[in-house]
């Protein structure tokens, strides 16, 4: 069987697929210290043989969080040492004056400058060797724990790099040197060089989590382990261990492929996806099937522009603390009540308010189901940390908690909305999937916000991150520079130049599917559109960027000349799809009631199993549909239907 | 109807992200990279009052300034769904080149509120591309002036015959209808859901309950007779220093701000009128107040500006303004925080108080073989009571990104040398102030350079004695230029530009600082 499994802050979910279509879904309390600790536990529940084991690891971004890499070394061109504390020039805040942003990975005082410039059109300062051994004999003088080369124009001409990079090699054996060329040879200058430190600052931690993991499952007998990236394919642990930048956004990304995989399975190709777990909820959006891969541009305040799908953190999650202003205005987030301490109900030494909290007192979660084997929720808990609150108005503490939640509400919907405008998107004409355990409780509310007529509750939502894991295809990206504007170019020079691209994605993943992708913009654009080169005819381009455009920015340029700036291929062995199916003969009638406040109203909800629906049953909110690991709320005036998948497609009645 | 603690929180989120999403509909739909790229624009959300509700600033010198746009039209007898231009600086506009549209939203047949969508064009006519012409003395130099009008095809035409770049202009135009018109798609979306007098009645308590914070805030830190001078070096005709004074009284909750024994009005272009001012003055109020109080008309009414008639800083026709929305309005924030400082108010320092403009360019012989290169270079921001200042970042009035030096080698005949902090520039104090840049072009070709800055006589001064940041320096080929300078470049002349640092706060200890 095909096995994912999604470490995440507080739990640690693993989702087996079987040959016989069967899904089986486990979860354990996360193991901070060594999360492959809670992995293996997970997986030594599972009886029979598995094939492939699909992780999805926090490890990177835990180590940009809290900010416990290597110490790196930069080596830099003389006279631009200061890139990484230029950055680009605008401000952290535009009105708290005093705030900054994060500070660099590096020291400043190990940045080492080379004598060496190239330019557009090649070599301006040469690099004599004399200047390798100074440089060499200065970064080894620091002692570091990893080295990131980032020279100028290294994208289009990395040779001074490579000396580099090759001489610091043989000089310091163990110790990993990363030159930007290797990791992103894109222009500009600052973007790379703050992505080849993080690579670098990475790398000694993920190298030695991923070799520690590689050797548990080959004590196993695991015959295959490969490891998520922000992209949405998996690698193999070696591969990974020299990307490790790009398992940034790892766990998340699984989500996005589950999410998909769902959305295919019921025929909703263009979907608004929210993962909302106990501390944090992120936005993603799937267009025409396929998943938006806009990349990140920051993770934990850490400029990062690798390939990523788009995922984005929204400012209110299930951990969000709910807090009064001395306007008299009831406030949730930005602050995080996160894995630790967590909300007040999971007992883990949380005092003040979350959504969470808010959500048990409102009677949605069920303080007599566990969450996991040893995380019970504590009602009493919750209820005293909204009682911290104090009066507001003349509201009760349910009325308290309907406000957190509404207020909540009111943020998510909002980033949801500059989620999808930003990129041209109208919600109103999307499917709102909401997952992770706390997702499905808000889809009717956060449909109602954002004008969206339709919500899928997706089967298994506690754990799609996982399910999306074990069902990621292996995958493999690598990028150029071309920097050429659409005059005078032939077909011939745009096969010519994704050749070796191509070439190379053979040999690192053999037999895979290779597809070819161009970056384009309109000559002086900040930005590009990447688009995929089925035919390479330049004009086909042209009109495919043109087409692109329109659609994602609303207009076509109004004749201004364009260019094919950057090269990408990915190279693809695709995975089986998950067979989603509904329990058989499975449930159709409630299993109880209980009393829920929705709206600020008290009501009595159906209580259905969310795990156990027969296709077809028609559920009339208001609903709960209580899961093994989530919750689903259906509103009143909303009406689900399961589907054969076992997902819900619930409607406005 | 009066909302409680839960209702004032959701109604703010709700305007808000009307106002957030007319911005993101125009700066995704815009067609010029000032627009789309540094965000040289903004979107408000009015009531049918003429109250700012919500806006979406993507930068500071557009906060509030809307306000009296909105008053200008107000004044025509708009209908429901009428929608207006105006870029008047003299009737309710700022510079020239920002041109702003209005809708009056048709909400149940009458007129709901207003939608107000401000952007930067990059060309509005006048004697040179780019309609910032230095050394203009009139504000027809500057470029076309459209006084407050109904936006008709024949008006649209007419402002099209007068600019440089017709089609990227009507691009932009439409951009900002479109994102009028999504302001009313949000307030009448809003009133289906919660019906016309409620929403009515939530914009006006969460106006007052902006008011009420920002009175609690000011309360906190009443005080009279606040007073401060600071100079602007030069206006593009006249190389002498021009004072801007100002006495600051924060009393009963109102920050009044009078700038009486300012300059008159100056012979070049960095005159500015008083909508300007006023943003700038808010500016500063808005960096006292707490991150979560909504921009609105409540923070405004707390706020009162007066300037002599003409003055530099109330200017009148027919004074060119196009500089004093880009340094004018910086200074102006420096002085009212110096005022604040020097009156004790643990405000920050200065910071390096220009945005250093420089222009490289060539005209071209045919269509086509011009260029011009507009980059804007960040430097020190004052240090706070708590923080060393940021170093390297755009201050004040302005937040816009850098050009990466790849991308500007590989299009334009130009050279970066150096690329770095300016060591040792930020003001020493118990915490530093930030340090500034170091920016060294080369001319691979010959071409026109123009620059505009400012503080390169006058350092930022610390508070709190703090030392004052380092004025920045400009140089061709190793000899200064004056703050204001056009030179002729030839290929391998270098041109270096290093911008300030920031004031220090706090008398300075040994081995303290940053």
């Amino acid at each position: 069987m095909r096995v994912g499994v999604d470490v995440g802050g507080t739990f640690t979910d693993l989702v087996a697929l079987a040959e016989d279509g069967t899904i089986e879904v486990r979860k354990v309390v996360t193991t901070p210290d060594d999360p492959a600790v809670g992995l293996f536990q997970a997986v030594d529940g599972l009886r029979g043989p598995i094939e492939l084991l699909i992780h999805g690891t926090t490890v990177a971004t835990n180590a940009l969080l809290e900010r416990h890499g290597a110490r790196v070394v930069l080596v830099a061109t003389a006279g631009f040492e200061d890139l990484l504390w230029l950055r680009r020039q605008d401000r952290a805040a535009l009105y708290d004056l005093a705030r900054d942003h994060p500070p660099p990975l590096v020291a400043r005082a190990d940045v080492v400058g080379v004598a060496e410039r190239m330019g557009p059109g090649g070599t301006l300062v040469p690099l004599v060797d004399a200047e390798v051994e100074r440089v060499v004999a200065a970064v080894r003088a620091l002692d570091p724990g990893a080295v990131a080369v980032a020279l100028l124009f290294a994208f289009r001409h990395a040779a001074h790099e490579q000396r580099l990079a090759a001489a610091l090699r043989a000089a310091l054996h163990a110790i990993p040197v990363v030159a930007s060329h290797e990791v992103l040879p894109v222009f500009r200058e600052y973007e790379r060089t703050s992505t080849v430190t993080v690579e670098a600052y990475l790398r000694p931690r993920v190298g030695a989590y991923l070799a520690r993991t590689a050797a548990e499952a080959g004590r196993r007998e695991i015959p295959e382990l490969r490891i998520m990236t922000s992209s949405g394919g998996s690698l193999a642990p070696a591969a990974a261990a020299v990307r490790a930048a790009s398992l940034a956004l790892s766990g998340p990304a699984g989500g996005v492929v589950g999410a998909r995989l769902v959305g295919e399975a019921v025929g909703s190709p263009d979907l608004l996806t929210l993962d909302m777990g106990g501390t944090s909820a992120d936005a993603s959006l799937i267009v025409g099937g396929a998943p938006l891969a806009d990349g990140v541009g920051a993770v934990a305040g850490v400029p990062l522009t690798l390939p990523s799908l788009l995922i984005e953190t929204v400012s209110a999650g299930g951990g969000s603390i709910a807090w009064m202003d001395d306007g008299g205005a009831l406030k949730v987030g930005p602050e995080s009540a996160g894995a630790v301490p967590g909300p007040a109900c999971y007992g883990r030494g949380g005092v003040r308010p979350t959504v969470t909290d808010a959500c048990l007192v409102l009677g949605w979660l069920d303080a007599e189901q566990p969450l996991a084997a040893d995380v019970r929720l504590d009602l009493v808990a919750a209820e005293a940390a909204v009682a911290t609150l104090g009066r507001v108005g003349r509201r009760d503490r349910r009325g308290v908690a309907a406000g957190i939640v509404e207020v909540a509400t009111a943020a998510m919907a909002r980033a949801l909305k500059r989620v999808s405008m930003a990129r041209g998107l109208d919600p109103r004409r999307m499917v709102l999937l909401p997952f992770g355990g706390a997702g499905p409780l808000f889809g009717c509310a956060l449909a109602d916000v954002l004008g969206m007529k339709r919500v899928v509750i997706p089967p298994h939502s506690g754990a799609l991150s996982a399910l999306g894991l074990a069902a990621a295809a292996e995958q493999v990206e690598l990028m150029a520079s071309f920097h050429r504007t659409f005059s005078g170019l032939a077909r011939e020079d745009v096969t010519a130049a994704f050749e070796p691209l191509c070439a190379r994605a053979q040999v690192e993943l053999p037999g895979a599917v290779v597809t070819r992708e161009a970056a384009c913009r309109f000559v002086g654009q900040g930005y590009e559109l990447t688009i995929p080169v089925a035919d390479p005819e330049p004009y086909r381009l042209e009109e495919a960027f043109l087409h692109a455009h329109l659609a994602r920015y609303g207009h076509a340029g109004g004749g201004q000349p364009m260019e094919l700036v950057n090269l990408r291929v990915v190279a693809r062995r695709p995975a089986p799809p998950p067979h989603f199916r509904s329990q058989v003969p499975g449930v159709r009638a409630p299993v109880g009631r209980r009393p829920v406040t929705v709206r600020g109203e008290r009501v009595t909800a159906d209580v259905w199993p969310g795990d156990e629906l027969a296709t077809g049953v028609a559920i009339d909110g208001p609903a709960i549909l209580a899961g093994a690991d989530a919750t689903a709320l259906l509103e009143p005036g909303w009406r689900g239907r399961v589907h054969a998948t076992g997902a819900v497609l619930v409607k406005r009645r | 109807m009066k909302l409680d603690a839960v209702g004032l929180e959701v109604m703010a989120l709700a305007f808000a992200s009307i106002a957030e999403e007319m911005g993101l509909v125009l700066v995704r739909s815009a067609l010029s990279p000032n627009i789309r790229e540094r965000r040289d624009c903004s979107a408000a959300l009015f009531d049918a009052d003429g109250e700012m509700i919500a806006q979406a600033a993507h930068i500071p010198v557009h906060l509030g300034a809307m306000t009296d746009s909105v008053a200008a039209i107000r004044a025509l007898t708009p209908a429901p769904g009428d929608v207006f231009i105006l870029n008047d600086p003299y009737a309710g506009g700022s510079h020239l080149p920002d041109v702003t549209l209005i809708e009056a939203l048709a909400v149940e047949g009458a007129i709901g509120g207003y939608s107000a969508v401000r952007a930067h064009h990059s060309d509005v006519g006048g004697s040179q591309p780019g309609s910032m012409p230095v050394g203009a003395r009139t504000i027809e130099e500057e470029g076309v002036i459209l006084a407050p009008t109904r936006l008709t095809p024949e008006v649209e035409r007419f402002f099209l015959a007068h600019v440089r770049t017709a089609e990227t202009r009507r691009g932009d135009l439409a951009a900002q209808r479109a994102a009028a018109a999504r302001g009313g798609d949000g307030l009448r979306a809003l009133v289906t859901r919660y019906g016309g007098p409620a929403v009515r009645a939530a914009a006006r308590d969460l106006i007052g309950y902006a008011a009420r914070r920002t009175r609690a805030a000011l309360s906190n830190i009443a005080r009279t007779g606040l007073a401060a001078t600071d100079w602007l070096e030069g206006d593009g005709v006249d190389e002498m220093d021009l004072p801007i004074t100002v006495r600051v009284d924060i009393q009963e909750g109102v920050f009044s701000a009078d700038f009486a024994g300012t300059a008159p009005a100056a012979r070049g272009n960095v005159n500015c009128p008083l909508a300007v001012t006023r943003s700038a003055v808010l500016f500063v109020v808005r960096t006292l107040l707490p991150d979560d109080i909504p921009t609105n008309a409540g923070v405004q009414k707390t706020v009162r500006v007066v300037a002599p008639e003409g003055c530099l800083v109330n200017a009148r026709y027919p004074s060119a303004v196009a500089a004093g929305n880009v340094e004018t309005s910086q200074r102006i924030v420096d002085t009212v925080f110096l005022a604040l400082a020097r009156g004790g108010l643990p405000v920050p320092a200065q910071g390096q108080g220009t945005m250093n403009n420089v222009t490289l360019g060539e005209e071209g012989r045919g269509k086509g073989e011009g260029w011009t290169y507009y980059e804007t270079i960040g430097g020190g921001q004052g240090a706070s009571r708590g923080a060393a200042g940021p170093s390297a970042v755009h201050v004040g009035m302005s937040n816009t990104r850098n050009t990466p030096i790849e991308v500007l080698e590989m299009e334009l005949p130009l050279r970066v040398r150096t690329y770095a902090v300016r060591r040792d520039s930020g003001g020493a104090g118990k915490w530093a102030g930030g340090e500034g840049v170091i920016r060294e072009f080369e001319a691979l070709a010959p071409m026109e350079a123009n620059v505009v800055s400012e503080r390169r006589r006058h350092a930022p001064s610390g508070a709190a004695g703090g030392k004052p940041g380092a004025p920045g320096r400009n140089t061709l080929n190793g000899t200064p230029l004056a703050p204001k300078a056009h030179a002729r470049l030839a290929p391998g002349d270098v041109l270096r530009i290093e911008t300030p640092g920031g004031g220090g706060w706090g008398e300075p200890e040994t081995g303290g600082g940053r």
